[in-house]
Order: C-alpha cells, then structure tokens, then sequence
C-alpha cells in the first residue's frame, strides 16, 4: 500500500503501490484542498494473527 | 520348502492360505536379510531416500531460479529498451564474481577488500547500464540490484546442485545428509528473494531501508546544504535542539546503500574535534521469537555488509576519541530484503525518538553530530 498526505490540509489517504511510487514524492493533488500530495509510506500489510485459545 | 515354513512359524502342508502367509512371511524376511548379509544396504537405502528429497527441493529452486531470472529479463527489455537481446549478457552477469583478497598476511586486507568490492560494484553497475540504455539512473541501480538478485539464486542453485551430484557420485552419506539437513534454510532463502525480486522490479521499499527511513524522516524538510560525500552517499545539514546534524546517507529513492563509512570518514577528517558524536541506525537481525519492528539501543557501528564501512568508522572514531551510539529496528533476514511491513514502518517514529532522545541525554547544544542512517535506500527519496 502507498499511504500519502496532504501538504496543506493533513488529509491521509491510501492506494496500492503503482510502479514510480516512492516514499517523500510529490504526487497528484489533495482530493479535499487540491493541494500537494507526498507519499509518507509504502509498505506490505501483515496479515491479522489468530488470537491463540 | 520345509526348512522354510518352519523358520516362518508355518505348519508344513495346512492348505492355500498357508501359501499366503509364506509369501507374506517372506517378503517381511527379505529385507531383514538383506541388512543382515549385506550391512551397507540400509545405508545406501537411506541415501537413496535423502537423494530423492534433495533432489524435488532442488527441482523447486531451479522453478524460483527461472522465475527470478525471467523477472529480470522481463524489466531488462521493459525499462531497457536494449537494441540486442540481453538474455546472454544477463545470463554472463548472473555468474559474475569477485574474488576475496588473499588473507596470508592480513595486514591492508580492508584496503584491498575495499578495492575490490568497488571495481566490482562499479563493473556489475556498468555492464547493466550498457545494456539498458533507456533507463534512469534510478532504474539502472534497480535493475543492478534485481540482477544482484538473480545472481544470489543462481549462485544458491548452483552449490546445492554441485552437492547433490558429489554426493549421488561419490555415494557418500554424509555430503548427502549434509546438503539435505541444510535446504529448510537454502529453500526459505529462495523463496525471499523470489519475493525480493517483485520489490526489486516494481522500486518498493525493503526492510532493510529501514535505517535510512529513520533518519530521513527526522530530516526531511529540514535539511540543508546536500552534497554528495562519497559514491551515491548524501550529506546534508540540519539544527536539532540546538544541536548541528550532519546527515549521512545514500541517496535514492533508486536501490543502493552508498558509501556510509567513507562520507563519515572524510566529514570526520574535515571537522576534526569538532564531532562529538556518531550515531548509526540500521535494521538488526533478529533473533526467532522476537518481534519485527522492535527497536534497540547499543554502543558501537551499527552496519552489516562486508565490515569495510564499519572499520573505516571504527578507526576514525577511535582515531578522534568519539563516542559511537547505534540505534537498531529488529526484523529477519528475509524481512530485511523483501518489501516493507506495516510493523518495520511503524517502528520508525519510536526510533526517531530514541535518536533525539540520545542526543539529549549524552550532549549539549551546540555540539556537532553525525547521523548516519544504513541501509538500502530503494523507493525512499
């Protein structure tokens, strides 16, 4: 998942990964605000663990 | 026919299911006097079965092999856009080596390791960019590292396949027990960079870019005045309660860990005295039942590799008497090169306050530090 915020208004949003993505770039404008978006983080979810009986 | 039925408990002349029981009887006798006449039967039994369970495992990596192999000529040809076919160059670089220096007389032998390790580097990164033309600097030090990639799985594929057949050659048990005790591991280590590989391609993070993440976050923004110290490594200025950091790191967001031990070097060589302190953060192995993400603090160069980085900072340290902190995120060998998870980033803000909190405890404002975060910087800009 890439997670990015908005520059602006602080607002998070989150997309899968696409090919170019990195972690600090400037990218596509904020949904609310139209201001500048920057991907903050790009990781792999971990699967939920079973709670243990 | 007599002497037989009496050694298999049988009455002689009692009828067809006697006949039945013989047989029966017999076949559970035979083996049994196989491993009595012949002692070295069982033996060579079992290393049949041993053979035949290498054998299906190295079937599967030589699947992974030429996956990771495709994967790679895949981007080659989309990123590339190379006017030859690339497939021979790619299959000569998956077989490229660098020979370790002689260690007879050990005195130089990080000079000379040094040496080497950058000729090779140097050569891989070359010969990639000859054949992909059309690609971004960036791309070309992704692609470098996928190929780096390929060249692991080939070389793993490679030993486990040369064991194997001295093994079934030389019938020797213990070559074959050996080569079969060890591939849980060979296989689970195939199977990251299977899955390093798709990281590696698309330019996603991986665990071990952790250490550079840290430091970037408490950077970015902030920092000023960035120059290149050494090959693909930044650094860069910034105040931090008062305190002056010097940021040392490699620069991305294309896959490469730079040259962290030479920057600090020669940033130490430069300010002198004026350094009071060094801390290195990078991702940490860990140990099995402790939790990814974790983070520690310790004394000392935090820096896996080949040691070269590590020593130059030792020695200048030492050299200029200053105290060297590291801050560590805990996480396995096959996290640190597979893609980034949710519990490695989380982490990252923990151990930016554990940085701070180290400068605010062993200095006082106004004092110059290196902050040196290590680690692969591939998707991290």
């Amino acid at each position: 998942m890439t997670h990015l915020v908005c520059l602006s208004c602080k607002t998070e949003n989150s997309r899968p990964h696409q090919e170019g993505d990195y972690i600090f770039k400037h990218t596509g404008k904020c949904p609310k605000c139209s201001g500048e978006m920057m991907i903050t983080s790009i990781y792999v979810e971990e699967p939920k663990e079973k709670k243990a009986r | 026919m007599h002497w037989i039925g009496l050694l298999v408990g049988q009455a002689p002349g009692t009828g067809t299911g006697d006949l039945l029981s013989f047989i029966i009887s017999l076949v559970w006798l035979i083996p049994w006097l196989l491993i009595l006449f012949f002692p070295g039967f069982n033996t060579k039994l079992q290393m049949r079965t041993m053979l035949l369970d290498v054998e299906r495992k190295l079937a599967k990596l030589k699947v992974i092999r030429d996956e990771v192999r495709g994967r790679t000529i895949e981007n080659v040809k989309r990123l590339g856009k190379p006017s030859e076919d690339p497939v021979p160059k790619i299959d000569q670089l998956m077989e490229f080596f660098i020979i370790s220096p002689e260690s007879m007389d050990p005195y130089g032998i990080v000079g000379k390791l040094d040496h080497l390790l950058q000729v090779g580097e140097n050569q891989f990164e070359n010969e990639v960019r000859v054949i992909s033309p059309a690609a971004q600097e960036y791309q070309v030090k992704n692609l470098a590292n996928l190929l780096d990639a390929s060249r692991a799985v080939n070389t793993l594929y490679r030993v486990i396949r040369h064991y194997y057949l001295l093994g079934k050659k030389t019938a020797n048990i213990y070559t074959v027990l050996q080569i079969q005790m060890i591939m849980p591991q060979v296989m689970e280590i195939a199977e990251a960079y299977r899955r390093a590989s798709v990281a590696l391609a698309d330019g996603q993070p991986i665990g071990d870019g952790v250490g550079v993440l840290v430091v970037a976050s408490i950077a970015h923004d902030k920092e000023k005045n960035r120059r290149e110290m050494a090959k693909d490594t930044a650094v860069s200025e910034m105040d931090l309660d008062g305190r002056n950091l010097l940021i040392v790191r490699a620069t991305g967001p294309g896959g490469n860990v730079g040259r962290p031990g030479e920057a600090v070097e020669k940033l130490v060589e430069k300010k002198k005295k004026k350094v009071q302190l060094i801390i290195t953060v990078d991702a940490q192995l860990k140990l099995e039942g402790e939790d990814t993400g974790k983070v520690n603090e310790g004394v000392g160069v935090a820096i896996g590799g080949t040691g070269v980085d590590k020593f130059r900072i030792e020695e200048v340290a030492r050299k200029y008497d200053i105290p060297i902190h590291a801050v560590l995120i805990s996480e396995s060998l096959i996290e640190a090169i597979t893609p980034m998870r949710e519990s490695i980033v989380k982490s990252v803000d923990e151990a930016a306050g554990r940085v701070k909190k180290i400068l605010e405890t062993t200095t006082e404002a106004g004092a110059t530090v290196i902050l040196a975060g290590i680690g692969n910087t591939i998707g991290i800009g």
